[in-house]
């Protein structure tokens, strides 16, 4: 199997904590493997064969090197996925102080 | 060991642990799980050429766990009561099953793996030290050449951290009406 | 639990011996932002876990001095706005917004390449603060009932 449908397996994981779990917690878990899944996925496409990490040192001579430019977009991203699970965490825990449970169920029947 | 058999492995370890960390009733189990699996991209990053991101894999994980071992202390629960309606569980399995069959022959349309298409990236690589200066190639592309991209980040952390404020702001005054 | 009083007596022993050695690797991944693998990010992240490591360690302690929330909060809007404060004074010279015009030196020496070293200090600045920030919000929960300063 290609490596490309096996990071886009781990994405379906994810996208399963998502949909079908009735625990908060567990919700929170599958936004993160997600975000794993999206980041691997970008990193894979930049690998060539047999080159070496974009950083000149020294000692090396310029040699072929990978795609720089995923990196970045990936740096990028990880550093906003940190945001966003420190939001999901404050909203659950307003929501266990309001209602007193993670179960999502009883928390769309009860409504106050 | 070729760098593709390495990464075939820790793909697969990685679904496992997901799986995993998604069915076990014990939280604090798997908030550690989710870790394993942050760890294992970490490692894959290295194997990818990518010294960078994977420090900053590694130390984002670290904090990802402290963050949600928080959410668990401060609200004092640790194993998940109900479990899911066997209707609707298997109706959202077989969507997303769906999904995974009717999506896979699209990847053959991209390029193999080991051979990027490097439209602008070429130029990086060749005038990159030249024109900044900087030795490490990937700062010189997220602060010179694509520095506004790193000021919208910036920008998202911050409206978030905001938002953590207002969130969980203390709670002075009793509430006087129900 | 024992949170007012901290850890125990090795973990405050040996928490005093290790904390500046994460802090002085934070500084020196942000210092060497442009000439090896590292840069504003890490070394702000890298800083942040430094003082989330001497919280955990010494609990309510009254003699450790960690920044508050009032401190952390103003410390990160300064940051952003020494960042965007660089582009303006690029843009003040004439060249668009947020160019790189101070000189750019040899290759590999420390002081060399333009803004860069700036910028990432501005981002490191920013990112260590705002988690400290986040911490120490999740933490105070359950102390709700308690004077914070």
């Amino acid at each position: 199997m290609n490596l490309y449908m096996m990071s886009f397996a781990l994405f379906l994981v994810g996208l399963y904590g998502v949909l079908v779990k009735r625990n908060i917690v567990k919700v929170i878990i599958g936004t993160g493997i997600m975000g794993y899944a999206v980041n691997l996925f970008l990193i894979l496409i930049a690998y060539k064969e047999g080159a070496t990490f974009p950083i000149l040192l020294p000692g090396k001579e310029q040699t072929i090197m990978v795609d720089p430019l995923p990196q970045a977009l990936v740096l990028t991203s990880i550093v906003i996925e940190l945001g966003v699970t420190a939001v999901l965490v404050a909203l659950a825990i307003n929501i266990h102080r309001k209602y007193g449970t993670f179960d999502l169920k009883s928390i769309r029947r009860l409504k106050e | 060991m070729p760098v593709e058999g390495w990464l075939y492995f820790l793909t697969a370890f990685m679904i496992f642990a997901s799986i995993v960390a998604l069915e076990l009733t014990d939280l604090l189990s798997s908030v550690i799980s989710v870790g394993m699996v942050g760890l294992s991209v970490a490692l894959a990053f290295l194997f990818l050429q990518a010294p960078d991101l994977a420090l900053v894999q590694f130390v984002y994980e670290i904090i990802a766990v402290i963050i949600l071992i928080l959410l668990l202390k401060a609200s004092e629960e640790r194993y998940e009561k109900v479990k899911e309606g066997k209707f609707s569980y298997y109706t959202k399995l077989i969507a997303i099953l769906a999904v995974l069959i009717l999506v896979a022959p699209i990847f053959s349309a991209l390029p193999d793996f080991g051979e990027p298409l490097m439209n602008v990236s070429e130029r990086y690589l060749q005038e990159g030290a030249k024109e900044t200066g900087a030795a490490n190639l990937v700062a010189s592309v997220i602060l010179d050449y694509r520095v506004y991209d790193t000021l919208g980040e910036a920008t998202v952390l911050f409206v978030s951290i905001l938002g953590i404020v207002t969130l969980l702001r203390h709670k002075k005054k009793v509430k006087h009406d129900e | 639990m024992n949170d007012k009083k901290g850890m125990t007596l090795i973990v405050k022993t040996i928490t005093r011996f290790t904390v500046w050695l994460i802090m002085l690797y934070g500084i020196y991944l942000i210092a060497h932002g442009h000439l090896t693998p590292g840069g504003g990010f890490v070394g702000g992240l890298v800083i942040a876990l430094s003082f989330i490591h001497l919280t955990l360690a010494f609990g309510k302690d009254k003699e450790v001095k960690v920044p508050g929330i009032h401190l952390s909060h103003s410390l990160e809007a300064v940051g952003v706005l020494i960042y965007i404060g660089l582009g303006i004074v690029a843009m003040v010279a004439g060249l668009p917004f947020l160019t790189n015009f101070i000189g750019k030196g040899s290759l590999f020496d420390l002081f060399s390449s333009g803004t860069i070293p700036i910028l990432n200090f501005a981002i490191a600045l920013k990112v260590s603060t705002g988690v400290f920030l986040a911490y120490l919000l999740l933490v105070l929960i359950e102390h709700e009932d308690e004077e914070e300063e």
